[in-house]
């Protein structure tokens, strides 16, 4: 029988503090969805991804050491989860046909209340934009420019060295500057 | 644009990877103080690496709920695991992408030959049908009025109009409005799988929001560069592609012939 609300050993020594899943949930949800947004573009593959997060951290909480932040860890667990599936998926499109092109996100196109239409206009371009990068450009692209991580820790995450990160973030950054060029191109002289 | 703005440009680039060499902050801060192109495209550059100020919440209704969701899949995935396992990793896997192959292509003979009846692969029943019109018909609103807002602006000459026959004013407050409704009607057509419409419809909001913010002192450099994206968007001739589509238009080549177009090649 699942118990949501068992408590959970972690081996943080300096509070020994018992943890449920659920108070994990709770404290975490709105953080880890966004996250979970940022990365696949969808409000439906973002649920999906931030509650394979929580199902995958229940399976692990009591490996959870505390040396890094909860969240830091929840994070990384998002990261790896959302990239493995990427690849797993681009495998078996190129299996049966033979295409390597497996990006499959779909526009998030929900206006925010708060946002001016123009501002939501501008936004789903970029987001549009966005959808032209590779899974690996746009986690290091998110997580560096929306998630303001250090080069170090984007590499940390993703596991990856520091150079692999400044590269992605450069092609990232030169695929997004092409595709919305026309909003800033100036006449030749 | 020299040379330098090239270096300068991939510069730009490097400097948001973090990977610019020592110095080449100030490098860059040097030559926007005095380069207008480059301070448009570093401007661009920071727009696109923003954060985004607000992320669209999925509502309270969703948060409320979440935790049950979450327990429900946990739950269900505990119950598969002690399931016995079918036995399809008994057949080899080639078989099976032959099979999965064989059932594509016999779903796909299907739909070709349901295409061909009268009411298409999908039969729409009638009341989504008059919805479906009602939302195509407010999409052609949209195009019309844009084309007319939009025609004098890609036939505006700066060599031979003056700028104040633009009426920039009252073409800002007409574009703002019809941004808003083309977000709008684009936001609604995704449940009506109309892609090109809303291809379209996106295409049309980029510059109608250039238009929106043109600055009061008319900006030529803007003007001609909201008419190189009609241009390389073959704008006009979309909107006439799609006034073809509409039902209750009698001889669609006849009513693009008598419309004015730009002076300008729209394709």
């Amino acid at each position: 029988m699942f118990l949501m609300t068992e408590p959970v050993r972690t081996l943080a020594a300096e509070s020994r503090t018992e943890l449920s899943l659920r108070e994990v949930v709770r404290t975490h949800k709105r953080a880890v969805y966004f996250l979970a947004l940022d990365l696949t573009g969808n409000h439906h593959d973002a649920e999906d991804l931030s509650q394979e997060v929580f199902i995958k951290a229940h399976k692990g909480l009591h490996r959870f050491r505390g040396e890094s932040g909860l969240y830091t860890w929840l994070r990384r667990i998002a990261i790896n989860t959302h990239l493995n599936k990427r690849r797993k998926k681009a495998l078996s499109m190129m299996r049966f046909f033979g295409d390597d092109d497996a990006a499959s996100d779909t526009v998030s196109d929900q206006m925010s209340p708060a946002e001016s239409a123009e501002g939501a206009v501008l936004r789903s371009h970029i987001d549009r934009a966005m959808e032209r990068l590779s899974p690996r450009e746009r986690t290091a692209f998110v997580l560096r420019h929306h998630h303001d991580m250090s080069i170090q820790d984007v590499a940390s995450d993703m596991d990856v060295s520091d150079g692999t990160v400044k590269s992605l973030l450069f092609r990232a950054t030169r695929k997004l500057r092409d595709e919305l060029a026309f909003l800033r191109e100036t006449p030749s002289a | 644009m020299n040379t330098n703005c090239n270096d300068i440009q991939l510069l730009m680039l490097d400097v948001l990877a973090g990977s610019a060499a020592q110095g080449g902050q100030s490098r860059l801060d040097e030559h926007l103080a005095s380069c207008d192109a480059c301070r448009r495209e570093w401007a661009l550059l920071e727009s696109i690496t923003e954060a985004p100020e607000h992320r669209p919440d999925p509502g309270q209704e969703f948060w409320d709920g979440y935790l049950g969701r979450l327990e429900e899949r946990m739950e269900r995935a505990d119950s598969a695991d002690v399931l016995p396992r079918a036995s399809f990793s008994l057949v080899p896997r080639r078989v099976l992408q032959v099979a999965a192959a064989i059932a594509i292509l016999a779903i796909g003979v299907l739909l070709g030959r349901a295409s061909l009846s009268e009411d298409g692969p999908f039969p729409v029943p009638g009341e989504m049908r008059t919805e479906l019109a009602a939302l195509d018909a407010e999409a052609w609103s949209v195009l019309d009025r844009s084309r007319t807002l939009l025609l004098d602006v890609a036939n505006f000459d700066a060599s031979q109009d003056l700028p104040a026959d633009l009426n920039l004013d009252r073409r800002q407050t007409a574009a703002s409005q019809l941004v808003r409704e083309a977000a709008d009607v684009r936001s609604r057509m995704s449940e009506a799988d109309r892609q090109r419409m809303m291809d379209l419809l996106s295409d049309l909001e980029v510059i109608l929001l250039q238009l929106a913010h043109l600055d009061a002192e008319v900006d030529l450099p803007q003007i001609e560069m909201m008419q190189n994206g009609m241009d390389r968007k073959a704008l006009f001739f979309k909107i006439d592609i799609e006034s073809m589509n509409r039902p209750d238009e009698s001889t669609s080549t006849e009513v693009t012939a008598d419309r004015p177009q730009p002076r300008r090649s729209a394709i």
